[in-house]
Order: C-alpha cells, then structure tokens, then sequence
C-alpha cells in the first residue's frame, strides 16, 4: 500500500512531467493548459481547502520551477485557489456533470487572473502585453478537458476509495 | 461531495485557514528571497538539467503528432511565414554582397591607415528555439544549448538580423534567454551616426526599446542603426546590430534626449540563434595614478609607462567612460582612427546613409 503523501508526491511530479514535456508539444499558439493549476483546483474539489491549499502550494511550486516569473508566485497563486476550491467551489461540483465542469474551469480562469493581478502588483509589467483572452479560453477549455483524468488521479493520490462522482453524469 | 471530505470540512476549518496563511506567508517570503537576486537558480537549473532529456525523448516521439497538430493549429501562420522568408531571403541575398563590399573597404582602409583590428573574433554556437512553452506567461525563450556546449549566464545571444537577448539561467543542454524587450533587460550602445553611447531598456508592452543619456546636442536621425557599444565592463562585444532609431525626444531635465529604437531581430519568429561565446575582461577598478605593479612585469619588456597599458577608470561609479584612452596615451590616436572608420562604414550600411552626404 502507497502512502498518501507518496501518491499525492506522484501525482505532482507526474503533474509536473506532463506539463514539461507533453502539454508545450501541443500549444494553440503559443498557448498551453495548467496541468498543474488543475491539479490545484481538483486536489481542493476532492479533499478539502486543507489539502487544497497544500496541494495547492506544492503544485504552485512545481510550476514556479518550471518558468522564470519571481519563484513562490505561483505557490502562492496555487495556495489560494487551492483553498477557494475547497472552500467554495466544491459546493458548485454538486450540481450535475455541466456545473462541476463549469465551475472547475471557473476556478482556473480565476486562479489565471490571480496570477496576472498579483504579478501586475509586485512590477512584473511584462504580464501587460499577454493577450489574456486566448489564455483564459485555453486554460479553462483544455482544463474541462483534462478534468475526468485529473479527478481520477488526484482521487487516487488522495487515497479516495471511490471517485466522488459519476464522470460520465 | 465525498462523505469523508464534508467531515473534514466540518471540523477543522480553522486549521485550514492557519495552513493557507502559513503557506502563503511562505510563498511571499520566497518571493522576497528571489527579489533580492538569492533565489531560486540552482533548483530551476537542476530542473532545468533534470527534464531536459525526458523531454528531448518525448518531443522525439511525439514529433509526428506534434507536427500534424501544428498542421492544424498553425498552418496559416506558416504558409504567412513561407512566403515572408522567400522575400526575406530575396532581399538579404542582395544586402550579403553588400556587406561584403563593405567589409573589403573596412579592411582596405584599416591597411590605409595602418590600424590594427580592435575587435577580436568572438566564438558563437548556433542554437534552436524550442517552440515548446511552459507557461502561458513566459517572458523568455528556451535554446537547445546549454554549459556543455559553453554557454554561460550573461552572454549575448543574436539572431541573424540583430540582438535577441542575453542568457538568464544555464543547464547542461538547455539555456534560457532573456529578450531584449523585456523591463529587465538593459546593455550599453552607440547609435552608429554620431557614435553617441547610451543604455538601451527593453519597454516590454510596445515592442520597442529606449536609449537613455543620449546627449541634447547630438543629432538623432530616425532609420540610424545602432550597436552595441561594447565599452569596458560591457557584458557584451562591440559591434551588435541592436535596432533602427524611430524617433527621439528631448528629456531637458536630465540634459539628454531618449531615442526609442525597433529591434532589428523579428523576436515573435525566432527558430534559429546563436549565443555569442564572449566573456567581459574584468574592469579595472584602480586609481589612474595607482602603478600596476604584477601583471605588467611577466611577459613584456618594462616599458615606461606601465600603467598606461590597459586605460584605467577614473573612479570606480564611472567604468563607461574608461573606454576613452586618456589623452596623451599611445593607443590613443590608433583607436580614435579605428573608431571613425568603424563608424563611417556602418553609418554606410545604414539606411540612413543619404543624410550623411
């Protein structure tokens, strides 16, 4: 048997693998979905804003590894949407397959804007000339699609012993 | 919701909320931490090394996919691109004998007047652009070189028609480049024209660059070219195409004018590069009445002014201005000579050239 923070370790390397070396392979213009970002905002959906936001943090932190923006930008970023999702958006993921979809994707849109607005703030100008429309629009579409395999990993890193819902309703 | 999960929200809420203040506090101090430049370089340069051939092995196997997504996704883009690069190619072909030409004169007249060639071949290795971004808001590119292959932080990097960047971080296959139009970026350059030297800054959001410390007098024409300055202390050569003047504007409260520059290198179509091998000699930083005493004594006779070998700065804030030989000095006249020349057959190449005359 793995324990819990051996699975959940998995899972973000794996995370973070596929966002290294997968994803970029298949950007729309220069654009790419936030494999991690959905780990975050699934880890919060399927435990609870305690683990989201360490989930949340640590997958942050994965990504903050990964691109040259000021390292614990996106901790911090993954830390409170890692929060928000289990706090607030778990609720929503109640209402049926398009409300949890929706919501999720929600969730990364705002988890994207944090990032932009939190960057603006401590002077990373460069985030004003992104085109922030086809990054949302990437983000939370590609991250709809990811969904049922994300929950289905983080569900399995989380030791659920079933998925916490049917993904095919 | 998951029954365990809806327990766990019930009775422990406030650890929640002590978690996500500690991690944030957290976040914020490695924010700070990396702000004050002690950051995280090494663990990113191990990732950097670490993924590299993961994902050189996954970008050699999804090749075929990658390429008929890009088929997709792209293909007016290329097609938009295949036909500006035939044009390209057109025009440059004409420009090459040129440059050429010019070179023949520039070396004909440095035998002319017996100048000796200030600028040393510096190495350069070619590089690709991964195409391949991390994240939606990188402000860098990726190169497929990295320290195996000499690369190190700092170093420039061009393309063909002009600077591209320099080197921010370095792993063993893989380097990033920093843009010259980002906030960060700043190098010494001389408009080619009047051979005025300023500080060129990236301006991020227009594309375009500033010069600053330009002088009021000095007369600015828009198409000018301009360099890199390559004065003592300068990360990089002499000599770098950076960009064309657009426009100036006078700044009469510092007594200078700031000239906004286009870059030369197109930086949203970038393929190939090449990361120029060069390393700064280190700034002399001693007092101009202070005699070197160790270093000229081993190879070359005593001669009888040691100290005038290498131009030293006047004071340690002001390592630019070294450059210039002091007065009086043997180098001098060669390198003022050398200078002019250098400046009347790039002002040549310049598409400004008819304002010259």
């Amino acid at each position: 048997m793995i324990p819990i923070r051996a699975r959940l370790a998995i899972v973000l390397i794996g995370g973070l693998m596929l966002q290294a070396a997968i994803v970029p392979l298949f950007a729309i213009n220069g654009r790419v979905v936030d494999v991690l970002l959905l780990l975050a905002v699934v880890g919060g959906v399927l435990g609870d804003s305690e683990r989201g936001v360490v989930i949340g943090f640590l997958a942050g932190l994965g990504t903050d590894l990964l691109v040259h923006t000021p390292f614990g930008m996106w901790a911090l970023v993954g830390a409170l949407v890692g929060y928000a999702s289990g706090s607030v958006v778990a609720p929503f993921t109640q209402g049926g397959r398009f409300a949890r979809f929706v919501s999720i994707a929600i969730a990364l849109g705002i988890g994207t804007l944090t990032f932009v607005v939190l960057g603006r703030l401590i002077g990373q100008d460069f985030l004003a000339d992104i085109a922030l429309m086809p990054v949302l629009a990437t983000v939370m579409i590609g991250g709809m699609v990811l969904t049922p395999a994300a929950v289905r990993a983080m569900a399995w890193g989380l030791g659920l012993d079933r998925l916490p819902w049917d993904l095919r309703r | 919701m998951f029954p365990a999960s809806r327990d766990l929200r019930r009775r422990r809420p406030a650890r929640g909320r002590v978690r996500l203040i500690l991690l944030l506090i957290t976040a914020l101090a490695l924010i700070t931490i990396d702000f004050r430049g002690e950051g995280a370089g090494g663990p990113r340069d191990g990732v950097l090394d670490a993924l590299g051939p993961v994902r050189s092995v996954v970008e050699w196997v999804a090749s075929p996919f990658q390429n008929a997504w890009r088929g997709i996704t792209d293909y007016d883009e290329l097609q938009a691109d295949n036909a500006r690069l035939r044009a390209e190619l057109a025009e440059q072909t004409g420009e090459t004998l040129e440059v050429a030409e010019l070179q023949r004169r520039l070396l004909a007249l440095e035998q002319l007047l017996d100048v000796r060639g200030t600028e040393t071949a510096v190495q350069r290795v070619v590089a690709s652009v991964i195409e391949a971004p991390l994240s939606n808001f990188e402000r860098t590119i990726e190169i497929d070189r990295g320290s195996n292959d000499g690369v190190r932080v700092g170093m420039p990097v061009e393309a063909g028609s002009g600077l591209v960047g320099r080197i921010v971080q370095v792993g063993r296959s893989r380097s990033r480049v920093e843009l010259v139009t980002d906030t960060q970026f700043a190098a010494g350059v001389r408009l080619v024209r009047s051979a005025d030297t300023g500080v060129v800054e990236g301006n991020g959001s227009s594309g375009a660059l500033t010069i600053s410390f330009i002088g009021l007098e000095t007369v600015v024409v828009p198409g000018e070219t301009v360099v890199t300055s390559g004065l003592e202390g300068s990360q990089f050569p002499s000599g770098i195409v950076v960009g064309t003047v657009i426009a100036a504007r006078p700044d009469p409260v510092n007594g200078t004018q700031e000239v906004d520059i286009v870059p030369s290198a197109d930086l949203d179509r970038l393929s190939l590069v090449q990361v120029v091998l060069f390393v700064p000699e280190p700034v002399d930083n001693r007092p101009v009445d202070e005699p070197a005493t160790t270093e000229p004594a081993t190879t070359e006779p005593a001669t009888t002014e040691p100290a005038t070998t290498e131009p030293a700065s006047p004071s340690p804030e002001t390592t630019e201005p070294a450059q210039v030989p002091r007065p009086g000095s043997a180098d001098e006249g060669a390198a003022a000579t050398s200078a002019a020349v250098s400046t009347i057959i790039l002002a040549m190449a310049a598409p400004d050239s008819s304002e010259l005359r």
